[in-house]
């Protein structure tokens, strides 16, 4: 427990933006759209209305600000949720059956409860509700069944994945409606919750039984379905029953929002760039650019950059996210000044490097990397970047040494194997291209599995929504 | 003073930036020439996966009195929606720039949720026919002197129901018939259409991971006017394939043609022809299939040419936003390593999803440009990416002559500059003054016409007729020599995205105004040669 809650990652409630009905100015081209058919949770049945939705700028970061909500309006809610001590991705090891999600309520002062997403069923013993936000590895079977029983030899695809890698953050979003006669504040709290086994896979684990008539199970796939219905009375351990797992609570956060009547409220953003909230900017950031938002990554970052001008990360992110971009020229800019903040910055070559060589200036851009290399040798990203270079280059034979490189680090990074065959294959060596062709071919993904996901994805919208990169959760409590 | 001398800076510039000729400007004459087509998607509010994929359009003949008419392909509404009538659109070219609209004397008002075409005589009858790719079934248009007539069933090319895109004629076992190979996307119905997001609240219009594929298809003519499904037995059975676009070009030289196959989201597909019926697939030893991290990603329009003259076709492929434009060099020994980085063509075209596209010589110095049509797919990108716009300006690079491309688009009109959803795109001298203009589509939009003013270099047109080849020519390679410098063309079917450029080969000859000698070889074998063959007009050239 002590280990678990050692503050190895963090949770902030980050801030909140107004969701407004705007008229659209700009005539879509493909003609008139309803809004989305999102089907998670009481938003099922809403049919939205017609018009544009934009997102209105940020008030945040709470408890930096005063935030102000208005009875009646719509709010996206901003969780950052950031690894600290971890030196993995977070989690790590056996992400297909964890229970590992965020939890958000949200309550007035008469103690109602106005939000909420995460809850466990069953009062705190059945499973997570199925709308929450979950860090796990979704993976389906043949026939698209859930991979439920660590039952890892069925995996055939994969429905989403969603792991914080070290040292970084994952943004969620939450979309809350303040009802007309909330009494007092709102107050906030979100937590991170882990329990080691999901619910269903403890229950199958300690009493599951094959329903009667079922299909029976293959190597690709299960369609049979079980029941809990085993006898207890025999499993090992002292405990002769199915357990009821701890849920332990890894991190937490709240805030507090002001509620005040439609006249007085204040429909902008309200944002405060303090230097020590440099840090709760950039982990927004880094939550938004890991999602592909990179609009909204860049304008974070760029608050990081306001709240501490000196410290050159926030200039290498703004660049990073140009970069993913294809803004080559403003990444160039943003990189500039991390360089002039810090010469030897080992990230912010590496990513000067990415520009260049999109420019086609692969010398320089080599040089940048080996800057990079001189600091981290064993960093394959870098190596496979080099080895790149030089194959444009049709430097065959240097590209290869440097790709071994990346072997030595691991053997069975597809990356380098895609390009020795290349490389091998520029060389006229047929046999040792087909050599890496043979294990890149069995490192690959498999992409055409990826349609299994299809049906699944049709039959379970919450895990749809899941999957979307930038997503939001709306409350499951049901009224 | 002051003002004059800017005027001279200015001027100075802008020659400086269009080396060779600055007159050079594309005019978008769509409303003078009374191009009315309109793009109908059949969108009502579902985003359903087709409707941002469309339309193509093809030059065509089709009356055979040496003016390129225009046809477009043209969705329809979806089961249960009556909200307009749509069908395909063929205008006629009325050889003074402008054009009527002939859909329904030509037989053509049909309604089909068509995507993609292909122009080519398959009866070998002296009339170009057309075959239409579409969400559903698939048409065969036979074309009798300038009437069209639905000739799908007797074909034998009514089959199941499919989600077809780019399809292209090409006689892969050189026996003098055109077959013809389809590109399928994805096993889609509006019951399975999936529900995707790009900024977390609007439905927009998804990637095809979670679709399962469908194989291309080849249709080997019967030479009875059948033809019959040889997929399986060519080689070419993947139900893996999301294919978008399809590109014929002879990779290995071998005067055998392959097949390239630009994937959505799976690896792209190169099959080599063995010159005995069948193909053998080498896309991922060549380098052509994934991006350089070994993944594979989107691949919408592609073209096949030897850009460089070296000796082999090159082959550039669209890609998505945030992606450069691959072009894939051909190194001669069966591997191909992307040049986009080194020349132009890679900055520029990060910030734009391309579509349509191909390689021709807009300004007649002999060496191939590209043009591309871009536009992206869900105008939500807006909403996460601050650079990348949904409506984008076109591309065109110009050929500097030393492997590499420089960005003119900014020094061409204005025309240029105007951003639109393109999708389609096709070359034509539609004006008949020897030069190439270009045909734009856009998604749910108008097409766009642009003339190409103020060439002053001279070009060699070529139409070729065979006789023991298939009529038009497909597959026969054409080098032709001016001034001590020669440059190679193969005539191909196919190409750029669910579109297809004129029938004619075009060379630019500089300020020549003859090719000294010009050598075809015919896929039948037979080489003829020729020598002093003056430019003007279009040179018809009938296999001895």
């Amino acid at each position: 427990m002590k280990f678990l809650q050692n503050n190895i990652v963090s949770v902030d409630i980050f801030g909140i933006s107004p969701v407004r009905e705007v008229k659209s100015s700009t005539a879509s081209l493909s003609g008139p759209q309803l809004a989305t058919t999102f089907a998670v949770g009481e938003e099922a049945d809403l049919q939205a209305a017609a018009g544009d939705v934009e997102v209105a700028p940020l008030m945040g970061p709470l408890n930096r600000v005063d935030a102000v909500v208005t009875p009646g309006e719509t709010y996206r809610v901003e969780v950052v949720v950031r690894t600290r001590k971890v030196g993995h991705f977070f989690p790590g090891g056996t992400v297909d059956a964890f229970d590992v999600w965020l939890e958000l309520q949200a309550s007035d002062d008469s103690g109602r409860v106005i939000f909420w997403s995460g809850m466990v069923e069953n009062g705190g013993k059945g499973p997570v509700e199925k709308s929450a936000h979950f860090y796990r590895s979704l993976q389906l079977d043949g026939n698209g069944n859930p991979i439920s029983k660590r039952n890892a030899w069925a995996t055939r695809s994969l429905a989403y994945v969603r792991l914080i890698p070290p040292g970084a953050a994952d943004t969620v979003h939450y979309r809350m409606t303040i009802p007309n006669d909330a009494v007092g504040r709102i107050n906030l709290k979100a937590r991170l919750h882990y329990r080691k086994f999901a619910w269903w896979n403890t229950q199958f684990a300690f009493a599951g039984e094959r329903a009667p008539g079922t299909a029976a199970v293959t190597k690709d796939y299960d369609n049979g379905s079980w029941v809990f219905s085993g006898d207890t009375s025999t499993v090992s351990g002292q405990i002769k029953s199915i357990p009821d797992l701890p849920i332990v609570t890894l991190a937490e956060s709240s805030a507090t929002l002001k509620v005040d009547q439609p006249a007085s409220t204040k429909a902008h953003g309200l944002t405060k760039v303090d230097f020590s909230d440099w840090e709760r900017w950039n982990d927004y950031g880094i939550g938004l650019l890991l999602q592909g938002d990179l609009k909204g990554a860049a304008a974070a970052f760029t608050r990081a950059t306001e709240a501490d001008p000196k410290n050159p990360d926030g200039f290498v992110n703004i660049g990073r996210a140009r970069v993913q971009e294809g803004d080559l020229d403003g990444a160039r800019a943003a990189l500039d000044k991390a360089l002039a903040l810090s010469p030897n910055l080992a990230r912010a070559h590496f990513f000067y490097s990415r520009v260049l060589r999109a420019e086609g200036r692969y010398e320089d851009a080599l040089a940048h990397l080996r800057e990079v290399i001189a600091q981290y040798p064993r960093d394959r990203v870098v190596r496979n970047d080099a080895g790149r270079i030089l194959f444009l280059q049709k430097k065959y034979a240097e590209a290869i040494r440097e790709l071994q490189n990346v072997l030595e680090i691991d053997p069975e990074d597809l990356q380098a194997h895609y390009n020795l065959m290349l490389c091998y294959n520029g060389l006229g060596e047929k046999d040792r291209a087909e050599e890496h062709e043979k294990r890149y071919l069995r490192f690959k993904a498999d992409e055409s599995a990826q349609a299994i996901t299809g049906p699944y994805r049709i039959s379970h919208p919450e895990d749809n929504n899941e999957r979307q990169a930038i997503h939001e959760h709306a409350s499951a409590v049901l009224k | 003073m002051k003002s004059l001398i800017a005027a001279l800076v200015l001027s100075a510039i802008s020659i400086l930036a269009q080396s060779g000729q600055p007159s050079i400007q594309f005019t978008d004459v769509t409303k003078s020439a009374g191009l009315t087509f309109v793009h109908y998607t059949g969108a009502f509010g579902k985003k359903y996966l087709p409707e941002t994929l469309g339309p193509g359009v093809a030059f065509i003949d089709y009356d055979g009195d040496g003016w390129q008419d225009l046809f477009f392909t043209n969705g329809k509404d979806w089961p249960g929606q009556h909200r307009r009538t749509a069908t395909l659109q063929l205008f006629r070219n009325n050889h003074n720039g402008t054009f009527t609209d002939v859909t329904r004397a030509a037989g053509l008002a049909v309604e089909v949720y068509a995507l993609g075409v292909a122009v080519g005589d398959y009866d070998n009858d002296g009339d170009d026919d057309l075959f239409v790719t579409a969400v559903g079934q698939n048409r065969l248009f036979r074309n009798t002197k300038g009437v069209f007539a639905d000739v799908t069933k007797e074909a034998g090319l009514a089959g199941p129901s499919e989600f077809s895109t780019s399809a292209a004629w090409l006689d892969f076992d050189r026996d003098g018939n055109l077959d013809l190979i389809v590109g399928n996307y994805v096993q889609w119905t509006p019951e399975t259409d999936l529900f995707c997001t790009l900024d977390g609240t609007r439905k927009s219009y998804c990637t095809p991971e979670s679709y399962k594929g469908a194989s291309v298809r080849l249709w080997r003519n019967r030479r009875d006017g059948t033809f019959e499904d040889v997929t399986r037995t060519a080689g070419l059975l993947d139900n893996t394939s999301k294919t978008l676009g399809i590109a014929v070009l002879d990779a290995n030289q071998d005067l055998w043609p392959d097949i390239l196959l630009a994937n959505d989201t799976q690896p792209n597909r190169l099959y080599i022809n063995n010159g005995k019926g069948g193909f053998a697939e080498r896309g991922i030893l060549s380098g052509i299939a994934f991006s350089e991290e070994g993944i594979a990603r989107a691949g919408m329009g592609v073209d096949a040419a030897d850009y460089d003259r070296s000796g082999y076709p090159s082959v550039m492929i669209t890609n998505f936003a945030n992606q450069m434009l691959a072009l894939y060099h051909n190194e001669g020994n069966g591997l191909f390593v992307d040049e986009a980085p080194r020349s132009a063509v890679g900055r520029a075209t990060l910030l734009t999803l391309g579509f349509g596209c191909f390689f021709f010589d807009y300004d007649l110095d002999g060496w191939l440009d590209i043009f591309v049509a871009n536009g992206h797919v869900d105008s939500d990108i807006e909403r996460i990416q601050s650079r990348i716009k949904y409506a984008q300006p076109p591309h065109v690079f110009r050929n500097t002559s030393k492997g590499a491309f420089e960005a003119v688009t900014q020094s061409l009109g204005a025309a240029l500059h105007q951003p639109r959803v393109g999708r389609g795109a096709a070359y034509g001298d539609f004006d008949n003054d020897g030069d190439l203009d270009v045909v734009m589509t856009t998604n749910g939009g108008p097409a766009v016409l642009l003339r190409n003013d103020g060439v002053s270099n001279h070009s060699l047109r070529i139409r070729l007729v065979g006789s023991r080849t298939n009529r038009n020519g497909f597959g026969a390679v054409v080098r032709v020599t001016a001034g001590g410098e020669t440059q190679t063309q193969m005539l191909r079917s196919g190409s750029s995205y669910l579109s297809q450029s004129e029938n004619i080969l075009t060379f630019g000859l500089g300020t020549r105004m003859q090719a000294d000698s010009l050598e075809i070889r015919w896929p039948s074998g037979a080489v003829d040669r020729m020598s002093n063959v003056k430019s003007g007009g279009v040179v018809t050239l009938t296999e001895r």
